[in-house]
């Protein structure tokens, strides 16, 4: 009998140790819970009680992108080309902003980020850091692009990860103010997150369809994240010359993943995608409701 | 008097739906312009409390002055108007609201001047519902507190009835126009009710009010 109750003891002592991970900083910010761990030669950046993680840096190289469809995301590149300008709406951890930085030392870079709190831990634990070229707004992303009197070559829409999307991020309105931002020849990035696909996903495709000329969608696959891409200029890019610019621009800028695989084993021209589902407007757009129902 | 009572919490009880379910759709409605900050809600629920205290006072004082269902049915009649109105100005009074303010200020202070703009007014209206009906209920000192506590009970319930109504459907099946037209038909109703009942059964100005004494 003792020696069963030894062990019971032993393995409740034993248990905090026996976690593979360690918490380095927890904290609750006015929009977030945030917690940072780290575990096997990554850090992760986490929300709230889910176990799912917003962000991950692999601490032996701060701008690995470990995600697919943060590499994903990057497709877009291959629609601008060399952007000068862009602007990331949602820090995260940081994972984008600071690939973007290394890759293209040139280019202003804006960041609209609601929780100052993110800012901070961002720049603490995931190596960020602003510069001459790259400036944080502690701003609503959508009060930030209607305010701001700049254009910008490339947009990346990455505030969509969390349990609840802001809707006013979402609606067609929003979507027309984008496309005023971009320059003729821009694009807007958009990281969709749906694990199941339900009518919300519908409706921002359809959204996006008629605000913008064309919609391209990029699967991230496991990950149930969607890349979604829209364009300024009307005229469909075919699958093969993109494939050929992110050949191009993997070979220059020398990236450590192959964006020209990903890019041909997931492109998706969605212009004309079939979609039945409502826009998405200011004055209606019930995402929450439409995310919990199966897509139509 | 079963009806007249039941009237009464009827109203209080509707009136406090409309006040929660006014509150929610005003958040998103600022949402839009001003974003999903802290401040959107913060300032919302400062100017709906501070609306609902004057409205609680102004009901007071009105309802001891004058209480009558014909006087309660046009105050409601008004918070009807103020609150149906709303789809008429209230898009570009944020539109103007946002435009005035730089950046560095239009998410703290813009929510605030919008809501006191649009939600002040109507929600002090709101307010005097309560302690008017109060007034019109009590008819028994002995019994003061217990229908005080009831009719603001109903009320309350009213208001949850409100914020999971309009969180779980309203939202998912109006825009937002509609909503606030919607809330403006509901309270319309409710003033045509006690317009109703103080036409038809005509009481006298100030008849069931008690005396100190409690005699009649």
């Amino acid at each position: 009998m003792k020696v069963r109750w030894l062990l019971v003891a032993a393995i409740l002592a034993a248990g905090p140790w026996a976690q593979a991970y360690e918490v380095l900083f927890e904290a609750e910010s006015p929009y977030h819970h945030i917690r940072v761990t780290e575990e096997e030669g990554f850090r992760y950046l986490s929300f709230d009680e889910t176990r799912g993680t917003q962000s991950a840096m692999k601490l032996s190289d701060p701008t690995f992108l470990y995600y697919t469809y943060t590499r994903l995301a990057f497709a877009g590149l291959a629609f601008v080309g060399e952007p000068k300008d862009a602007l990331f709406v949602g820090l995260g951890g940081a994972s984008m902003p600071k690939f973007f930085r290394r890759h293209y030392p040139e280019a202003n870079m804006d960041i609209a980020e609601i929780d100052p709190v993110i800012v901070e831990v961002a720049k603490k634990r995931f190596e960020f850091a602003e510069d001459p070229r790259t400036r944080v707004y502690v701003k609503d992303g959508r009060v930030f692009l209607t305010k701001i009197d700049k254009q910008y070559d490339l947009i990346v829409l990455d505030a969509y990860n969390t349990s609840s999307i802001p809707f006013h991020l979402t609606t067609k309105e929003f979507m027309e103010e984008v496309r005023r931002r971009l320059k003729p020849t821009g694009v807007v990035v958009a990281n969709i997150w749906s694990p199941d696909l339900n009518q919300y996903f519908e409706a921002e495709i359809k959204t996006m369809q008629v605000t913008f000329p064309e919609l391209y969608i990029f699967p991230g696959l496991s990950s149930g994240n969607y890349i979604f891409v829209a364009t300024n200029q009307p005229g469909q890019i075919q699958r093969y010359v993109l494939v050929e610019r992110a050949k191009e621009i993997m070979r220059e800028k020398k990236f450590h993943f192959d964006l020209a695989d990903l890019v041909k084993s997931t492109y998706q021209y969605a212009t004309k995608r079939p979609c039945r589902a409502e826009v998405l407007t200011d004055n209606r757009a019930p995402v929450e409701t439409m995310r919990s129902q199966k897509a139509m | 008097m079963m009806w007249r009572k039941s009237i009464l919490y009827l109203i209080v009880f509707t009136s406090g739906a409309v006040v929660l379910a006014l509150e929610i759709v005003a958040g998103r409605f600022l949402q839009v312009k001003f974003g999903s900050t802290i401040h959107v809600w913060g300032n919302l629920i400062a100017v709906f409390l501070a609306g609902l205290s004057l409205g609680y006072y102004l009901g007071g004082h009105l309802s001891d002055r004058h209480a009558s269902f014909t006087r309660f049915g046009l105050l409601l009649l008004l918070s009807a108007a103020l609150v149906g109105s709303l789809p008429l100005y209230a898009f570009s009074v944020r539109e103007m609201v946002f435009q005035r303010l730089g950046m560095e200020r239009v998410e703290t202070i813009g929510p605030l001047l919008a809501s006191l703009g649009l939600f002040f007014l109507p929600t002090i209206v709101l307010g005097t519902v309560s302690p008017y009906a109060v007034r019109l209920v009590a008819d028994d000192p002995a019994r003061l507190g217990r229908q005080v506590g009831s009719l603001y009970a109903f009320s309350t319930v009213g208001s949850i009835v409100g914020a999971l109504g309009t969180t779980f459907y309203l939202i998912a099946m109006l825009d937002t126009p509609t909503q606030f037209y919607l809330f403006g038909a509901i309270q319309a109703l409710l003033a045509l009710t006690a317009l109703g009942w103080g036409i038809l059964v005509a009481e006298p100005s100030g008849a069931r009010s008690p005396s100190p004494t409690g005699e009649r």
